[in-house]
């Protein structure tokens, strides 16, 4: 009966305990919310793209062929839709021009799409542009953002042997581009293509897998995600220049300075590397990203990471978060999650920040693998921050880690920061492992402020991605990590 | 009472897929649902851009189409091509397709800048496209939806509208597509020739089996109108305004993605006809000895078959039609174009069903 008693006894101290840690503990959910939003009942709810006007109405573009828009409710099943325009093949790309006026993206074209007479409803479908090729095959995916000064970038993914072409093609057709896994039969299929406010189009980058996601940053740089693959060991994240070659070779046979019948598939892989920009950051495949959707830059009312892109997972349920380092006037950097399950869906798409910055609608589908994923989902930030790292800059020595709020310790032992590295080989296998993965010895981890610590090593190795597993470090007010695992994409060493 | 209950059910069961693309009373117009059959209506027309069937249109009609080719079959794994080819499907990549209800549907070409095609009693099976009606996954290898319903136009020939006296076909720069408009119950396509601009619209007739074709020219110049193979009903508003009434006759039954049901009965020579309409054959393959895209099938059942590429000829034998079926472009009969038929991947009771019906076709 004591026994009892005394086990009573220390099991309601127990909760005393952890009752006032969680008072001031910051999680998740206290942080944000994600919902589900309801589209009209019986209508595939295949997100192809997102996007707001100036008057705060959200336009939909469902993969099917219409586009819905609404103004959005407090509550996420009570958005009034209304169809502004139909007849899209496969629209996943979309910017808006004005209230009821839009371009999309779609298989065969960039279409300007007004409603003239004003009844709400979509009457005129004006082509801006057809430059592209269309093979037939299902793949040809195309996104868009905006250029700034009024014209679009066009990104052009490639076709999939999972897929034919058909006997009659509109555009050229090249044999030696047919080829291979995901391959470019066709023209400007695996191109970034700017299209100017004038009406030209010019290629303008090359070496793209499924650049399924293209975004301007409010500095201006060009983003684009790519699809891990052949020529792919994970999802990448390229910063997109002018010219550049990002890796996958099919798409070199339209360089109008590639040598005529010259088989790309057949360079020595050397040739290709010392062709081909690297990426920015590398996603970990299975650890933060299997396929990647459209870039998100965070507005500054969304937590602390304002700035920072949030890349959607087309197939897993999660967000991930990248943080960019500018290290010798180039970008590359490192990532973690945003947020992986919690009710968010799979298909991760497109996404589009409320004009208040405090909401991020995304859009889900996927067709191909397994279970569709498909739906419109929004995360508010609820106005707390979460106790995260918020960036990892990159010294001479190592790396220096900021948090978003203050952190408990002083001092840091042995077991509290775990680093490795491995690396990537893309080649023309679908997808990599993490190659000599080896756990990288620090030298000090050393407490600058209470937001920051540094972690010096001997030696850096630059080609590899350095994946720092943080165990146990909490928040000064007890707040858990929210994130425990980072990967830094070591490009180059600071001069 | 559940009887009849029943009873109403299977009566209304298309009333009920009709309704099931008006989800909701706040969204006007055809809006695409779950339902692989879409339909728009005469007073509200339904335009779907996507991959459009082929009903074997000749190369004067695709010219501003490419050729593709077979391609070595590649693995990625060892990266490099291995033994095998992938062939190209038949398809429209950059068609229009519009339905108004069982009154017309149109197939309007944008690389051709021209009606391609017009069919009543039904708009697309989207199935190979959408997937399954429930939860819209991936389950074929090409994109290509199936018509539904009867062929009754299918253009000929090079480009039929002219400016004065000449097809745009010989035009120096290719027609240009820029764009549509929605107007009133209809549509207006727009494209631009070397002299301006031609504005045309599709609309239903009050005729059976026709249509109507209207045209604005925008520039310099009479705009006229010609169709191989069909007599064209023209009035002329204005040099630059034409009307074109266009009467056809039944071409073809297309029934869709073929459903299981068709097999109910057993696997026989009845069966395998409706196999044969469903899968549209008759498109290319005439059953009563008539010339058409390929050979007829009339007394097939071991013909002598004169081969491309080969000196003695081939008796039709079951293996021969199976294999003309499956792998169509291994033996080319000589007249007839190669690559053109594209392989049929049927069941394997789909197959005898078929094969049963084929030797069905004596001649008397």
């Amino acid at each position: 009966m004591k026994m009892i008693k005394k086990r009573i006894h220390s099991l309601a101290l127990l909760a005393l305990i952890a009752g006032s840690t969680a008072q001031a503990a910051v999680k998740f959910e206290d942080c944000y919310r994600v919902e589900t939003i309801a589209l009209p009942k019986g209508i595939p709810p295949e997100v192809g793209a997102v996007q707001f006007d100036s008057e705060g109405t959200l336009y939909v573009a469902l993969r099917r062929g219409d586009i819905l828009m609404a103004k959005p409710t407090a509550d996420p099943k009570k958005f009034d839709w209304k169809l502004f325009a139909s007849g899209f093949h496969n629209a996943c790309g979309l910017e808006v021009i004005a209230p009821r006026h839009i371009v999309v993206s779609q298989m065969a074209e960039l279409t300007e799409v007004k409603d003239t007479d004003g009844d709400g409803l979509a009457d005129s479908y004006q082509s801006m542009t057809a430059i592209w090729g269309v093979s037939g095959n299902y793949h040809e995916t195309n996104e868009i953002c905006p250029d700034g000064k009024g014209g679009y970038y066009i990104a052009c993914g490639t076709a999939s042997y999972n897929g034919p072409t058909f006997r009659h093609l509109r555009g050229d057709y090249s044999k030696i581009g047919r080829r291979g896994r995901n391959f470019s039969a066709v023209q400007w299929k695996g191109w970034v293509m700017h299209y100017a406010k004038d009406g030209t189009v010019t290629p303008f980058a090359k070496g793209f897998r499924m650049h399924n996601g293209i975004t301007r940053d409010s500095k201006g740089h060009i983003w684009c995600t790519d699809n891990q693959g052949d020529w792919r060991a994970t999802t990448p994240l390229y910063h997109i220049k002018k010219d550049g070659f990002y890796g996958h070779p099919s798409s070199l046979v339209w360089d109008p300075k590639w040598p005529k019948g010259k088989d790309p598939l057949k360079m020595p892989l050397d040739e290709i590397n010392a062709m081909r920009t690297r990426a920015a950051v590398l996603l970990p495949h299975k650890e933060i990203n299997r396929s990647a959707g459209e870039p998100v830059e965070i507005t500054k009312n969304f937590g602390p990471y304002a700035g920072q892109l949030l890349i959607p997972d087309n197939n897993s349920p999660r967000i991930a978060r990248v943080m960019l380092d500018e290290v010798n006037g180039e970008y590359q950097g490192s990532c973690t999650m945003f947020v992986s399950g919690r009710g968010m869906l799979s298909g991760g798409h497109r996404g589009v920040f409320s004009a208040n910055g405090k909401t991020l609608y995304t859009g889900h589908t996927v067709r191909g693998w397994g279970k569709p994923a498909e739906g419109l989902q929004r995360i508010t930030w609820l106005g707390k921050t979460p106790f995260d790292v918020k960036s990892i800059k990159l010294t001479k020595s190592g790396f220096v880690l900021k948090f978003t709020s203050p952190h408990a310790y002083s001092d840091f032992g042995d077991a509290k920061i775990k680093v490795q590295s491995f690396w990537y080989e893309d080649k023309w296998s679908y997808g990599g492992p993490q190659k000599d993965k080896r756990e990288e010895k620090w030298s000090s981890i050393k407490r600058i402020s209470d937001s920051q610590i540094a972690i010096t090593f001997e030696k850096l190795a630059p080609g590899r991605v350095y994946q720092l597993d943080i165990s146990k470090l909490k928040g000064k007010d007890g707040s858990d990590l929210m994130n425990k695992t980072y990967y830094y994409t070591l490009n180059q060493l600071v001069k | 009472m559940k009887k009849i209950y029943l009873c109403y059910l299977g009566l209304t069961l298309s009333l009920t897929l009709t309704q099931a693309q008006q989800p909701s009373a706040s969204l006007d117009g055809p809006i695409l649902t779950y339902n692989n059959r879409p339909l728009g209506s005469p007073d509200q027309p339904l335009l779907m851009r996507t991959f459009m069937p082929n009903i074997s249109l000749g190369d004067e009609v695709l010219a501003r189409h490419v050729h593709s080719h077979n391609s070595p079959k590649y693995n990625p794994k060892q990266g490099k091509d291995v033994p095998g080819e992938y062939k190209p499907i038949e398809g429209l990549p950059a068609a229009i397709g519009v339905n108004y209800g069982a009154a017309l549907s149109y197939c309007w070409d944008t690389v051709e800048c021209r009606l391609v095609y017009a069919w009543k009693g039904g708009f697309l099976d989207m199935k190979s496209y959408w997937g399954d009606p429930k939860r819209g996954n991936r389950q074929s290898y090409g994109y290509v939806p199936e018509l539904v319903g009867t062929l009754f136009m299918k253009a000929e020939g090079i480009h039929p509208v002219t400016i004065n006296g000449r097809s745009i076909s010989t035009s120096k720069k290719p027609p240009m597509f820029k764009g549509y408009i929605r107007k009133g119950r209809g549509y207006v396509f727009s494209y631009s020739v070397d002299e301006g601009v031609i504005h045309t619209s599709v609309e239903v007739s009050d005729q059976d089996y026709s249509v109507v074709l209207h045209y604005r020219f925008e520039g310099k110049g009479k705009i006229g109108f010609t169709q191989k193979g069909m007599n064209p009903a023209i009035q002329r508003t204005s040099d630059q305004q034409i009307t074109v009434v266009l009467a056809g006759k039944k071409l073809a039954e297309y029934r869709g993605t073929v459903d299981k049901n068709l097999l109910k009965g057993g696997v026989n020579a009845a069966a395998g006809e409706k196999i044969f309409q469903a899968m549209a054959c008759m498109t290319c393959h005439s059953v009563d000895g008539a010339k058409s895209h390929g050979p007829t099938l009339l007394g097939i059942e071991g013909s002598e078959r004169k081969i491309k590429g080969h000196k003695a000829p081939v008796t039709a034998d079951d293996a021969y039609i199976l294999e003309s079926i499956q792998t169509p472009n291994a033996k080319v009969v000589d007249g007839f174009p190669e690559n053109y038929m594209p392989p049929y991947k049927l069941k394997e009771a789909e197959l005898k069903a078929l094969l049963l019906y084929l030797k069905s076709l004596k001649k008397d």
